[in-house]
């Protein structure tokens, strides 16, 4: 195959290029204030890839979507281009440049990656093989069948919820727990999250106990955010980005987990009330399920061991400890 | 209940001419049939039968739970996969196919099965039909059950347990079964059956099912399993428990089970995906000792005890065991605890012949 692709360098008239037209564009979210400075700085350094459409006279962008926006915004009326004949580039040709233009500049977000695999599957219907064994390793994606299928499903998403998973670096596995909610959910979820910093495990754990509470209870996100706790956690200014989500998070999993987390308080309630030595601990079984609890205690001597074991002792001849273990048995 | 009725049948060429095979599709005229060489290399569109041949061995025991006490149970598969469809079923996370399989070379079953009868003949077995598939509702079509309770009758160290969500009894009620086969029944209230197990038959139809077997002088099982915790489920389960005993003699129960609804992680999205309606991934659920997620303990625990209690109303002397649980779960609630698998095992041989010797 050649490498060499004709296309004749010009200038070509900003009004005629249709920037409407995107069907090589794969570009999400179109935060030109970068590169308009760089082109007021120095110029535009690179031309753009445009394609003839005689009938319409007027151009389509191959390559350089943000860059024509940002001269459109700069007021210039014309660009430097490569520009090709309409029959020179069929159009999955038009849009492989400027996906390979793009990938070797930089990476691809999640939503961008869906949308250039939703344009291969269904606009330009390339082979779902080809898709799989060749698209994908080219995008940073495990070459299987459900990959490509989570990643086409994120299509469905709304443009503001795009927008969260893209500006908040949002992995596969949390982007596809949106689609688990219904539209006006999904909108409403998105308010929500927009005005906390949440890390990928606590934004699960929201999603996933959330959509749980939904099902349960057949009420909607909304319906589940109106609980007073949570309105009171988000209007409370005093409190830091991290501690509010730490309690909207236990605040969720207490409405999903009610029985789970009374015990929970319970225990740890009965064993803060244990009066044990500075440095001991007594955990119960993890989630609740196994038989054995777990004592920690750290000494530097014979004489702190010691203390430590009559401590022991004395908090296993208490009908508190009784009442504690007996504990994981009551609902 | 409706009876299965598969859109298309894959049949593997080497058995092709079996009379089970014939005796099978003769059941579906009408529905289209397609000769292969290895219908495991066929994907099959969904609600697809495929008829072949076993090549594996047929009885395997109990895979149980590992850190839970299990009862040393042994099972053997003419089917593979299930007509049913239950919301909850753990076939869906394990049984990477969508269809149907009726395994053809029953007399290879009957053969290992016996062998390892008689080699062993110093142990007991409880041998069940119900682990990879409902062990009645192809039994309309294959008529399975006559042959193996048969062979069964004849057996002194085992007894074979079909364990069932249908009413399909017609072929049990005529045979000579020599109380070497328990029928049993999944037992689940009403709206359950409705909400998450809708190919099943109506309780009512299943109590009708199971007064009939214990007429033909069957021991039953009851298998409270999964137990499914949701608003009301205390009134509904003590309504069903009622009931059974309207129809059944408690006399005549060999054994119930109770087990709360587990299930591996991976089938929650199974269940969203192909049951959105259904509520039962919303419990209190906590991945358990075997890696499964289960209630959490004091649920288990509450759930174990109210049922056990509804059971003592009508029933003196009942052997009630717990599915997959912990030694200090049966303490609870049971009020005594196996040291291991073999110990149940021990306890549901007395049982067997302590009913045995008693009588129908």
């Amino acid at each position: 195959m050649s490498m060499y692709i004709p296309g004749n360098f010009t200038s070509a008239a900003i009004h005629k290029i249709d920037t409407e037209d995107r069907e090589f564009i794969f570009a999400f979210q179109t935060d030109i204030s970068a590169i308009k400075k760089s082109i007021e700085a120095v110029g535009l350094l690179l031309p753009v890839l445009l394609r003839k459409r005689p009938a319409e006279d007027s151009y389509q962008i191959i390559s350089g979507f943000k860059r024509v926006l940002a001269c459109i915004e700069l007021k210039m009326t014309s660009i430097d281009a490569c520009v090709f004949e309409e029959d020179e580039i069929d159009p999955l040709k038009g849009f492989l440049m400027n996906l390979h233009e793009n990938i070797s500049v930089r990476s691809l977000n999640l939503v961008e990656k869906s949308i250039c695999l939703s344009k291969l599957t269904y606009r330009f219907k390339v082979d779902r093989c080809e898709i799989i064994t060749g698209y994908l390793p080219l995008l940073n994606i495990q070459p299987n069948d459900n990959m490509l299928v989570k990643h086409l499903k994120l299509i469905e998403l709304e443009d503001a919820v795009k927008k969260y998973i893209v500006d908040r670096d949002i992995p596969l596995v949390n982007a596809l727990k949106f689609l688990d909610f219904s539209r006006a959910d999904r909108i409403t979820l998105i308010s929500f999250l927009a005005s906390l910093k949440i890390g990928t495990n606590h934004l699960r754990q929201i999603l996933t106990n959330i959509e749980d509470i939904c099902i349960r209870d057949r009420i909607t996100v909304k319906e589940v955010l109106d609980n007073p706790s949570i309105r009171n956690i988000m209007s409370n200014d005093r409190l830091s980005g991290p501690v509010k989500v730490k309690m909207i998070v236990s605040t969720i999993e207490r409405d999903r987990y009610p029985k789970f987390t009374d015990i929970k308080q319970k225990i740890n309630e009965g064993l803060n009330g244990l009066d044990m030595l500075h440095g001991m601990k007594i955990t119960y079984p993890p989630s609740l399920e196994g038989e054995k609890w777990k004592i920690e205690a750290q000494f530097k001597d014979s004489k702190e061991l010691k203390n430590i074991g009559e401590k022991i002792v004395s908090i296993a001849e208490k009908d508190e400890i009784k009442d504690i273990i007996e504990t994981l048995w009551e609902t | 209940m409706r009876q299965y009725r598969p859109e298309k049948i894959y049949i593997e060429r080497s058995v092709a001419d079996k009379e089970t095979t014939l005796q099978i599709i003769s059941k579906f005229a009408g529905i289209p049939v397609h000769y292969v060489d290895d219908p495991r290399n066929e994907h099959g569109e969904k609600n697809s039968l495929f008829i072949g041949k076993n090549m594996g061995s047929f009885i395997k025991r109990c895979p149980g739970a590992r850190n839970y006490i299990c009862c040393n149970y042994y099972i053997i598969n003419l089917y593979n996969n299930c007509p049913l469809e239950c919301s909850y079923c753990i076939l869906q996370d394990y049984i990477n196919n969508s269809f149907v399989t009726i395994y053809v070379n029953v007399e290879d079953m009957l053969n290992e099965v016996g062998n390892i009868l008689s080699k062993n003949k110093e142990t007991f077995y409880r041998i069940g039909t119900g682990e990879l598939g409902d062990s009645l509702a192809l039994d309309g079509i294959t008529e399975y059950s006559r042959t193996i309770i048969s062979f069964f009758a004849r057996q002194k160290n085992a007894l074979l347990e079909l364990k069932t969500k249908t009413d399909m009894v017609g072929n049990l009620l005529d045979i000579e079964h020599n109380s070497r086969t328990v029928v049993s029944w999944s037992i689940n209230p009403e709206k359950l059956i409705k909400e998450e197990e809708p190919k099943t038959a109506p309780l009512e139809q299943r109590l009708i099912a199971a007064r009939l077997c214990q007429r033909a002088g069957y021991f039953l099982g009851i298998h409270f399993d999964p137990l499914i915790v949701y608003p009301g489920w205390e009134d509904d389960y003590r309504d069903i428990i009622m009931r059974i005993y309207q129809y059944i003699d408690p006399k005549g129960i060999m054994w119930i089970s109770l087990g709360t609804l587990r299930y591996p992680p991976g089938l929650r999205a199974v269940i969203r995906d192909r049951f959105p309606e259904s509520r039962i991934v919303t419990g209190e659920f906590i991945n358990g000792n075997d890696g499964k997620m289960r209630y959490i303990k004091a649920i288990r625990k509450d759930i174990y005890s109210k049922i056990i209690s509804y059971i003592k109303r009508y029933d003196s002397d009942p052997f009630i065991y717990l599915c997959m649980e912990s030694k200090d779960m049966w303490q609870r609630t049971i009020g005594w605890r196996p040291e291991d698998d073999y110990d149940l095992d021990v306890k549901f041989q007395q049982r067997v012949r302590k009913l045995l010797n008693r009588g129908r």
